[in-house]
């Protein structure tokens, strides 16, 4: 009797211990650049629809106020991977040796930023802003990239003026201080419904910009050598996200309401600026150029090899090599 | 070294002991890998990378725009806050009235005004003169006021039994007695003007130091980024130091 109490009760122990181990899920600290963003946003609303939980990943999301601080948050490693950073901010702190890899890319072309007019302006193209000014949020952002390209494009001598976010550029757009705002899909779209704006260019109008990787996801180093199935987990449920996202309504839903739109308005904005092949994790596009941009913005002193480059998106290519 | 030599210098060579020691902890913990060297670089980087900044960076323009905007607007501080710290000392009831409006705008976050600013005044180096000012004066009323209403009344009542003329009365009892606190509200002014000048100028990049410590922050050059800031420092020590000789030299008159 008493040899079969302490048998069951070892198994009792021993099957606490075995279920508790397998179901400890892995914590997962992400620093996510810009709440409100489709491409951005979908991992919270895909972690509240249990996609990561399936996959055993906790995760944790902390809202930065924008991808260089996110980068900032991985590289000092007390957050474990950055969501929709900038790629030429990746590739500077990478080619000086700081402790990320990049695990995926994010967002590939530009079909979320648009520029765009007040109604009443004479200004129907990029090829009417000869002495006008024209918008971007921070010198060498990714707004200002694009926004260069687009008025070389056009060739025009259109003056760049760095005019922050885009609600602020929207005021000094409908004050008159600026003749071409920028922002990025959904916001200020309800103005072009209502008739205040006219949009009159696409960032992946830019020459080469629609093939270009420009933001990406990225893990520390040190996390990710001590936590390779963790973080191969975390990319096949992020994968699992954006399929579930671009299947049914209810990412949709949520994006709508976190954003006072309808749904119609809603997928509208995302087929537009956000199109699925855009957010394809793999592979990272447009290398050669983001480097060479990298180093026109003096993010680099000079070009990576050939070998370098492999080097920089290796963990990316075996990550989702095989998947 | 005499005695008074020891005085004399004795509290600088401390304190420049006190950064060296500090920079070579610094350096101690950022090579050893207590500190991350890509969260902090290592001193020696960040005084390696100075004549890069001076070279590829322009700091020199970036120092004396920031040095520029700051000596603008802690002058129009002054300019206007004297007068209006003269007048409320002068009509006690506006004193009384405004006293208290001006402590809470002290302590108001100002600078998170900055939109509206820019709606106003447009994206230039004006909004930031501007809202430095808004900044600046405040102090520099307060410590009229208050410097003006501490003149101890038996400086006045044997000013006026040598029958002083109110304008004597004003410049050699009032002013000379007023003067410590009025430079206390110009140190303050000086130190909230360059914070924010230095915060604007970082958050609508445009300008200075503020706009170049933001651009290197994107950029990931960290150990200019650093030295970057050193340079803020360097401009606040410049302004105290003529502060500090302009109050002596005041004061000896």
């Amino acid at each position: 009797m008493k040899i079969s109490r302490l048998a069951a009760a070892a198994a009792l122990a021993a099957a606490t211990v075995l279920s508790g181990s397998a179901w400890a899920a892995d914590t997962v600290r992400v620093a996510n650049a810009q709440k409100g963003f489709w491409d951005q946003t979908i991992i919270m609303f895909g972690d509240e629809a249990g996609i990561f939980d399936k996959h055993d990943i906790d995760l944790e999301i902390l809202w930065t106020d924008g991808g260089a601080d996110a980068q900032q948050a991985v590289i000092s490693g007390s957050m474990d991977v950055a969501f929709g950073t900038g790629m030429l901010g990746v590739i500077s702190a990478w080619a000086k040796g700081a402790p990320v890899e990049i695990i995926s890319a994010s967002m590939t072309g530009s079909s979320d930023l648009y520029w765009y007019v007040k109604s009443d302006s004479d200004i129907q193209s990029m090829a009417d802003t000869s002495g006008k000014t024209v918008s971007f949020s921070r010198p060498g952002s990714s707004t200002n990239l694009v926004s260069a390209k687009l008025v070389a494009a056009a060739g025009t001598d259109a003056e760049l003026v760095p005019t922050g976010g885009p609600a602020a550029t929207m005021t000094q757009v409908m004050s008159g201080q600026i003749d071409v705002g920028w922002s990025a899909v959904p916001i200020g779209l309800d103005r072009e419904v209502s008739g205040d704006i006219r949009i009159i260019a696409s960032g992946n109008d830019a020459p080469g910009v629609a093939q270009q990787t420009v933001r990406v996801q990225i893990a520390n180093r040190n996390f990710l050598e001590k936590n390779e199935d963790a973080v191969k987990r975390f990319t096949e449920a992020y994968q699992e996200v954006l399929d579930w996202a671009y299947s049914g309504d209810e990412a949709l839903q949520k994006w709508a309401e976190m954003n006072n739109l309808t749904l119609e308005d809603a997928r509208s904005a995302r087929d537009r600026g956000y199109p699925k092949e855009a957010l394809q994790l793999y592979p990272l596009q447009g290398m050669d150029a983001n480097v060479q941009e990298a180093v026109d913005n003096g993010r680099l002193d000079e070009p990576l090899s050939e070998e370098q480059i492999a080097e920089m998106t290796a963990t990316a290519k075996k990550l989702h090599g095989d998947m | 070294m005499t005695i008074v030599q020891f005085y004399r210098w004795g509290p600088v060579i401390a304190g420049l002991l006190l950064l060296f020691l500090i920079g070579l902890a610094l350096q101690y913990a950022t090579t050893s890998g207590v500190i991350s060297p890509f969260v902090v670089p290592p001193p020696a980087d960040i005084l390696q990378s100075i004549p890069k900044l001076f070279i590829k960076e322009g700091l020199i323009g970036y120092f004396f725009v920031t040095v520029g905007i700051t000596l603008s607007a802690t002058l129009i501080s002054i300019v206007i806050g004297l007068p209006i710290g003269w007048v409320l000392f002068r009509s006690p009831d506006f004193g009384k009235a405004y006293e208290s409006w001006l402590g809470a705008i002290f302590s108001a976050p100002i600078i998170l005004l900055y939109p509206l600013f820019l709606v106003v005044l447009g994206r230039g180096v004006t909004t930031i003169i501007v809202m430095s000012v808004v900044v600046g004066i405040t102090p520099i009323i307060l410590s009229t006021y208050t410097g003006l209403k501490g003149v101890p009344p038996v400086y006045l009542r044997v000013a006026r039994s040598f029958n002083m003329a109110s304008r004597d009365i004003f410049w050699k009892v009032y002013a000379p007695a007023a003067i410590p606190a009025i430079f206390t509200g110009v140190r303050l002014a000086l130190i909230y003007v360059m914070i924010n000048a230095v915060a604007m100028e970082f958050l609508i990049s445009i300008g200075g130091l503020g706009y170049l410590v933001g651009d290197l922050y994107d950029r990931y050059n960290l150990p200019e980024m650093y030295a970057a800031v050193i340079f803020v420092v360097v401009a606040s020590i410049i302004f105290f130091t003529i502060i500090d000789r302009t109050e002596k030299w005041l004061r000896r008159r």
